[in-house]
């Protein structure tokens, strides 16, 4: 045999290194190695591990109180089960729990206003810190200075009505709710509206997105089945083609900002039938839209609005539903005002009025009373925001720095002001704020009927606890405040009541219709409409922390670090704007840009629709810096009695 | 020319085959959990014989792995489920062939223990519902899913050993696709 040679040996290596890389190939393990490094990438978290076990308890994110079932993991929570399987407030429960950047101890700045890094913050403990916010209180109100302190929460329960209560305690009017649903109808009508959805037969949705993060979600979700199974109509008055609009019985594409028009002119054809509401003048304003004025102005067919009426009044228990948006809310008093007029005209069962009982009016001090006496009440937040001042600020759970379209106005203030949040992640308000008290999730929040499903995260304490102990500490407050803590308060709390009927006043409507024909009326300079849309997880922004709730967004909304705006076709075609193109869109308040644009049919004409929700300037790495928040340029005329801005509609223009 | 597809083909063929195989049993390895498997058990006798025999379909699966009245799933049956046939006060030989006889090696157990564990388990952070998709049916009434599509033929298995292990996410969202399930991250993680 001859003699081997490095040569040989070279193909000897060569082949076997070849078997080998094949083998190993063949085998599949190099794909499998991809799919872990895909799985890697995805930054899941991984339970130490150890006993598995479900934890039973009642959801308390809403009024339904749904059984609620907790797999765990050891101590870990790893997945929670509702008996409302389409409830997105479960979805996103952990999210929050866990989240990586979730505030573990109150924090107090140290650095400049304006940055959320954590190099501007020092960690402290709750009685330094909590001693600290009293002195300065104890000082505004003793120099007769306590209606500079004010409060904003983000939604109207215990916890805001306990801040509200410190607030007044203080000697001050400037407690707020930041716009909602029930805070929005509360000022219109005098009291929020409680739809018995389930039982009605017809619904009547005046541009109110049902199943896109309206009301509480789990309910809607409820009730959707319920009309499916049998057989309610839903209809749904909105200019742009939204999941509920796409699912609804009957879709009335209307005009931009025209719902309360239509809502009139389904009345005009009810009085006829011998149906009133409100007072002579307000029918003599509703005689006025007969259907083919009304039909001019939505856009619509008289014999569609005709149609409409005939059916809403021979439904067995028709309802009319005004709050126009999902998450975010923004209708006029005017509107909800119309809207509650259709269903007193046919006496729905599904819409009445009620009211949450609140703590009472605190007794006040003598310091109290007198810094009151020269206090100022403006009708609501976006008013307070504009024309208030304040030098102390209390923010619970709210962002309006983010949410109001005076959230420039409101960082200017906050930026020579002293200001404490309340809250579980840090955000766009919280960047100047001085004092960051974390808050607790619904997981970790005990009820009046038992324990907190999951112990509270890190030095986490309820927002209702922390303004408890705070209060004790304000020597003009604590008697206002008897409770040892929140949970003491939530066993003694009691039901809703009824608020009566609503006062149907001719006086809000006329002024609001006057404006709305201006706002209707296109100008050269500003052609187009601007209407938002939201994401049912995004919302009005709180869902744009959550890593899960980015990887649900569609490619059409937002992509390559670009929000997407949806434009009628046509109206894209006459503006030159093509697919995917970059444009900015400028109004008389400013300019947002840049966006790439989707055409579509399901967008009224002369019309844009841009999702909410985006354009964070902190609320985590997740959210921080995606696309733009178009509150910026939004109009910003303020309700009379709401105090809100109506920034439903804004005239623009693409630039 | 020969010598050289010698000394090339060779040690490829040679290190092709043992390439292969010590891959392979790697994935398997990292792809399964490595339970005790105190008991070995005999699918295909059980199906194929003693089903029929008891008027029982070879898809009868749920008979041993069967559901919580919650609807959680079961998975590996208890030693209760085995003497409910073969029963603990049965003989344990020349009792005919149509009768399940007692097995002494289930004396040591009590009725509640599982001497065997799962090849499949996924890890905590995942959740998996085998009733929703195993209920789940195309409009015609068929099933959309069957057990082997995840475990592998244990029909026609005749011991415990494993076929198939755990599945990456991948092949869960190929499943998920084909029946319509939504591959939203919050279906199976929260």
């Amino acid at each position: 045999m001859k003699k081997l040679e490095r040569k040989d040996f070279l193909m000897l290596g060569g082949g076997a290194v070849a078997g080998g890389l094949a083998g190993y190939v063949f085998s599949g393990a190099p794909f499998l190695g991809l799919q872990w490094l895909v799985e890697w990438t995805q930054d899941q978290h991984v339970p130490v591990g150890g006993p598995e076990q479900y934890l039973k308890a009642i959801c308390g994110a809403c009024r339904n109180s749904c059984d609620m079932s907790i797999r765990m993991i050891g101590d870990r929570a790893v997945k929670i089960e509702t008996s409302n399987s389409g409830c997105p407030f479960s979805q996103n429960a952990l999210q929050l729990l866990y989240h990586p950047e979730r505030l573990d101890s109150p924090l107090k700045r140290t650095g400049k206003k304006g940055t959320a890094r954590a190099s501007a913050f020092e960690r402290v403990s709750w009685d330094e810190a909590i001693a600290d916010i009293a002195k300065r209180m104890n000082k505004l109100i003793g120099a007769k200075k306590g209606n500079m302190i004010a409060g904003i929460s983000k939604n109207d329960n215990l916890a805001g009505a306990l801040l509200n209560r410190l607030v007044k305690a203080s000697g001050s009017a400037n407690a707020y709710y930041e716009p909602t649903l029930n805070t929005l109808a509360q000022a219109a009508l005098g009291g929020y509206v409680d739809y018995d959805l389930d039982n009605a037969d017809f619904i009547l949705s005046f541009g109110a997105r049902l199943l896109e993060g309206w009301g509480t979600p789990c309910t809607m979700n409820k009730s959707f089945v319920a009309w499916k199974k049998k057989g309610a109509k839903l209809v749904q008055a909105d200019a742009v083609r939204t999941r509920t609009a796409s699912i609804a019985d009957t879709w009335l594409a209307i005009k931009p900002g025209t719902e309360i028009v239509l809502a009139l002119g389904i009345a005009n054809c009810l009085a006829k039938k011998g149906r009133a509401a409100g007072g002579a003048d307000w029918m003599a304003i509703v005689g006025k839209y007969t259907p083919e004025k009304t039909a001019a102005i939505t856009g619509l067919k008289a014999k569609q609005i005709e149609d409409v009426a005939d059916a809403f009044a021979r439904a067995g228990n028709p309802v009319a539903v005004a709050g126009r948006g999902g998450s975010g809310v923004s209708s006029s008093s005017a509107e909800f005002l119309a809207v509650q007029a259709l269903n007193a005209m046919v006496g729905s069962r599904a819409a009445t009025l009620k009211k949450s009982q609140d703590l009472g009016e605190p007794a006040l001090s003598a310091d109290a009373a007198a810094s009151l006496k020269d206090a100022k009440k403006p009708a609501g937040l976006d008013d307070f925001i504009k024309n208030g001042n304040f030098e102390m600020l209390f923010v619970n759970e709210a962002d309006p720095a983010y949410r109001s379209v005076y959230g420039a106005d409101l960082i200017n203030k906050m930026e020579g002001a002293f200001v404490v949040a309340f809250m579980p992640l840090l955000n766009d308000t919280a960047m100047y704020a001085d004092y960051i008290f974390p808050s607790l999730s619904y997981l970790e929040t005990a009820s009046a009927t038992g324990d907190a499903p999951l112990k509270p995260y890190m030095k986490a304490v309820h927002a209702g606890d922390a303004i408890i102990s705070l209060a004790k500490k304000v020597d003009d407050a604590k008697g206002a405040f008897p409770w040892n803590g929140y949970i003491d308060l939530v066993k003694t709390y009691g039901a809703a009541a009824g608020a009566g009927a609503a006062n149907f006043n001719a006086k809000v409507l006329n002024d609001y219709l006057a404006s709305l024909e201006k706002m209707l009326k296109a100008s050269d300079e500003f052609p187009l409409s601007l209407v938002p849309i939201e994401l049912a997880f995004v919302g009005d922004g709180d869902g744009l922390a959550f890593p899960y709730v980015l990887k649900a967004i569609d490619d059409k909304t937002y992509s390559q670090g670009k929000l997407w705006v949806q434009i009628n076709r046509k109206t894209a075609d006459e503006q030159g704007v093509s697919e995917g193109e970059r444009i900015d869109i400028e109004s008389s308040r400013g300019e947002i840009g840049s966006v790439r644009a989707h055409l579509t049919d399901t967008v009224a004409p002369g019309t844009i629709a841009i999702p909410l929700g985006f354009g964070h300037k902190a609320y985590t790495r997740y959210a921080r810096e995606k696309g733009v928040n178009p509150k910026e340029i939004m109009t910003n005329d303020i309700d009379p009695l709401t105090g809100a801005a109506n920034w439903w509609l804004t005239r623009v223009k693409i630039s | 020319m020969k010598r050289t597809v010698f000394l090339i083909g060779i040690p490829f063929l040679v290190t092709l085959y043992f390439g292969f195989i010590f891959s392979s049993k790697g994935c398997n390895y990292v792809m399964a959990n490595h339970p005790d498997k105190l008991i070995d058990f005999n699918h295909k006798s059980h199906l194929s014989k003693y089903f029929p025999e008891n008027g029982l379909s070879k898809d009868d699966c749920t008979i041993c792995h069967d559901y919580y009245p919650n609807g959680r799933f079961k998975g590996l049956p208890t030693v209760a489920e085995c003497t409910s046939c073969h029963d603990r006060n049965a003989p344990s030989k020349d009792a005919g062939p149509n009768v399940a006889r007692r097995k002494p090696m289930f004396d040591e157990y009590k009725d509640t223990d599982k001497p065997w564990g799962s090849f499949a388990k996924q890890p905590g952070l995942v959740y998996f519902s085998h009733k929703v998709v195993m209920t789940a049916k195309y409009e015609d009434g068929r099933l959309k899913a069957r057990c082997g599509s995840c475990h592998g033929d244990k029909a026609d298995s005749m011991n415990a050993a494993a076929i198939k292990g755990k599945m990456l996410m991948g092949q869960c969202e190929d499943c998920h696709t084909a029946l319509n399930i939504s591959n939203k991250c919050a279906v199976c993680h929260d």
